[in-house]
Formats: C-alpha cells, structure tokens, sequence
C-alpha cells in the first residue's frame, strides 16, 4: 500500500513537471536581420514577443560576407527575415537566403531618399543610411509595419515600443549636433576606412571641403562592386585631401583592416584618432552593443580627436 | 491489481486539481466590473495653450497606417481635444472653449509637441491655463531640452466645493 502511494506521487509530480515544462516552452516567432543595427532596431520595437537574430555577428562585414549552411538554418527558421537594401550587403545576400528559403523579406531603407556617390563615373545609392538618425526613423517605421503584418495582435505593442525607441533617437540626433558644434569648424574633417560616413557627414556637417561626403581610401564597398575597394587613384586623392584640409586624426573601423589607414597616416604623419563602429555594432557587453552605444561612442571619439 | 490501483488513485487526483482550476477559473468571469461613476463636473471650461516655439512635423513620430503624424497633441483626462489649428505658432496663444470632460477629483492635461529640430540648443516651453469659467485654476509650463519633444503631464485637483468658492 505504501509502494503503491510513493508510486502515485512519483507519477504525479512528474506530470505536474512536465506539463509545467510544456507550457513554458511556448514558441516564440523568429526575426532574422542580416545586420547587428538592423537586429538592434527591430529588438527595440518586439521586445520580448519575438526572437530577433542577426546573421552577422558584431565586427563582421557585410559587404564580403559569405552565408554558411547555419545562416540558410537560421534562416529556414525564420518566420520573418530584414534586411538593409541599397545593396549593403553584397551580392544581394540576405534577400537570397530569404527568397530560396520562401519567406518574406522586408527592406528596411525603403522610403529613404539615399545619397548618390559618383565612382569612377557611375553613380551608386549610399547603403549606410543608418548614419543620419532621422533615416533610423524611417528603419524603425518599416519594421513597425512589417511586424504589425506580421503578427497584428502585437500592433499596441510595436507601436509603443516604436514610440520610446523614436524619442531617444530624436534626443540622440540634438546631442550629436550639440557635441560636434564643439570642434571648430575649420577641423571637423572625418578620414575613415571606407565610405560609409556620407550620411553621418552630411547630417552633421563634416568635411566642408568635400561637399559634406566622407574622405576615405576604399569605396563604398569593401567588396568588388562599382565604386568599392581602394584604387591607387583614391588612395592619391585622400593623401592629397588629408595633407590640403589638415585633417587632425584619421579613423580606423571595427570591421575593416586598419592596415591601410596607417600606412596612409604613417605616410602624411597625422595620428590614429581610434576605431569607430561602422558596418556593424559592438560586441555584447561592449559600449557600441546598441545602436544608440554606437553614434554616442563615435561620436564622443570623433570630437575628443579632432577638436 | 496494485498497478490498476495506482492508475486509479493517479486519476482522482489529477482529476480533481482539473475540476479545481476550472471552476477556479468559471467563478472569476462572475464577477461583474464595477460599473464606474460619471464624476463630470458640468462647468464652462476654457484651455489656453502658448508655445514658446512654432511646431513642425516630427521626423521622428511613429507613422503607421491609422496614425498620421501630428506635430502636437493636447488631451483632458486621456480624451484627446481638437484644437482646431494644424500647427502652433511661437508666442501664440490658442483658446479652446466649452471643454468637457473635467472630473471631480484629480484631473490631468496631457500636452506633446514638436519644437524645431533646429533649434536643439534651445529650451522650449508650453504654458498651459485652464478656466473655469474666468477664473484660472491653473497655470503651469512643461518644459523640455536638448530637442526633446515637449511632452508633460499637468495634474490637479477640483472639486465642486472649489467651484462653489471660486463663484464668491
């Protein structure tokens, strides 16, 4: 009678338990943003609804990646998949995976008027948009809408979500301007890796003398697209703009050799300013781990370098 | 014999905790919501706004589809107040007559705007007074800086012994 009681209660509590376990283990849908900034973004508007990924990690490039059969996984699990556009990541990557694995893909830049950059006499859209705050705003506004198709239940939460991150990027945007008003204006002239801080330049009103673009040996791209990669031609013409403009410092970036922008400051004898966050985001627990981590810690780089 | 015993004695119990929580369950929905009481004190109310800024569209407002981005937005106790203006003038004062919706007890005047962009380095202010009939019963101004929006909530009490004395 009394194995019989312990059998009854070893049966029960192991019910109890997983049934417990079951309930817990609700699935949550999956995001899958081809960018640490585009992941950040739509974090920021599902909170904890949704499980959000990025396929890149922090520091990786998205210009050369190479997707590997986790990404195609990680993608195949998705119930939803984001990508940045303007052909950011090369060859089209992100939008590949998602069309081979039939799911729906959101642009995040779309509505953005991007900024045209002559190359070698072509003309190619900027992709590095999240460089201006004000075009996160429309980032944000995309990905609001997606979820909202997405999973309409969660509209008052996206939305409210959506608000808070909009105000912070409206604070963000003033103190950037407060703080690069504190470099004089004959030194705010930006030399980065590669072209990826025409909208931060053109926001914020560096490089005069180069009519609000970014001044950097390698294009747009890293890659081997129109207008990407460094040609000896570039290379001439940053040294020449570097040693015209006195420009204070040079900066390297988190997810591209920083060979050749010392050769290039070894060479005209201005120094390194440090290594700012471009292409991608900090690593986890880093300052640069969120987007707003990110412009704060350029920016409070940028302005102790050059001011 | 022993085994069909403790199967028995398994469902009984398992029974009886799904017979718990599902009445546990019925007997919540019984409970009939409080019906609340109207606490709307009938009154000729006037709401004075002044910005200390022109407003503009907001680049940063949430723009999904049922919700066009307006540049400012003023509301009486959660009800939303049409000021009948698009926009704020610097220094202008708009009157918005016969408000309803004031309540006996504490009330609260939401005011959310959009100051210039361009002016970031500038603190910006909405001075908000509320009549009744011409008698103020408050003044106050919400301020906000760094290119904030200017949002605030006023809270304040009335009540009918308040009116009664505001009358002598």
């Amino acid at each position: 009678m009394k194995k019989s009681f312990i059998y009854t209660l070893v049966l029960f509590c192991s019910l109890l338990y997983s049934s417990v376990i079951v309930a817990n283990e609700v699935k949550k849908p999956i995001v899958v943003a081809s960018t640490t900034q585009i992941a950040d973004f739509a974090r920021q508007v599902a909170g904890d609804r949704l499980v959000v990924k990025s396929i890149l990690a922090p520091g990786a490039d998205p210009h050369t990646y190479q997707p590997t059969p986790d990404d195609v996984q990680m993608v195949l699990d998705a119930d939803l998949c984001l990508e940045n556009g303007l052909h950011l990541e090369g060859k089209n990557w992100m939008s590949t995976l998602a069309t081979d694995a039939g799911k729906t893909i959101i642009t995040t830049t779309d509505g953005i008027q991007p900024l045209s950059i002559s190359s070698g006499g072509e003309k190619v859209a900027d992709p590095h948009a999240w460089f201006s705050p004000k075009n996160v705003a429309v980032y944000v506004n995309n990905i609001v809408k997606g979820l909202i198709q997405f999973d309409p239940d969660g509209k008052e939460e996206y939305e409210a979500r959506a608000t808070l991150f909009l105000q912070q990027l409206r604070v963000l945007d003033s103190w950037v301007r407060q703080q690069i008003n504190r470099i004089p204006t004959q030194r705010r002239i930006l030399v980065t890796t590669h072209d990826a801080f025409n909208y931060f330049c053109t926001e914020f009103k560096l490089n005069a003398n180069n009519n609000f673009l970014s001044i950097a040996p390698v294009g747009w791209s890293t890659g081997a697209e129109v207008g990407g990669g460094m040609t000896p031609e570039r290379r001439r013409k940053v040294i020449q703009s570097i040693k015209e403009s006195g420009a204070p410092a040079l900066f390297v970036e988190t997810t591209i050799n920083p060979k050749q922008i010392r050769e290039i400051a070894k060479e005209t004898g201005v120094k390194i300013g440090g290594e700012l966050y471009s292409d991608s985001m900090g690593p986890e627990d880093s300052a640069g781990e969120t987007y707003i981590g990110m412009m704060r810690e350029n920016v409070i780089l940028i302005v102790n370098a050059l001011k | 014999m022993r085994f069909l015993m403790v199967v028995a004695i398994w469902i009984v119990i398992v029974g009886g905790l799904w017979n718990y929580i599902s009445h546990r369950d019925a007997k919540r929905e019984l409970i009939v919501a409080a019906t609340p009481i109207d606490l709307t004190i009938e009154g000729q109310y006037t709401l004075e706004i002044t910005p200390t800024f022109s407003t503009e569209q907001d680049p940063f407002a949430l723009k999904t589809s049922d919700n066009t981005a307006s540049s400012f937005e003023v509301k009486l106790n959660g009800n939303a107040l049409d000021m009948n203006v698009l926009e704020f003038q610097r220094g202008e004062t708009i009157r918005k007559a016969k408000v309803g919706g004031v309540l006996t007890g504490h009330n609260e005047i939401y005011v959310n705007a959009s100051p210039p962009l361009s002016e970031n380095t500038l603190e910006h202010g909405i001075r908000v007074k509320f009549y009744q009939d011409n008698t103020l019963i408050v003044d106050r101004t919400v301020w906000a800086d760094q290119g904030a929006l200017v949002s605030g909530t006023i809270s304040f009490n009335h009540s009918q012994t308040e009116e009664a004395s505001h009358d002598h």
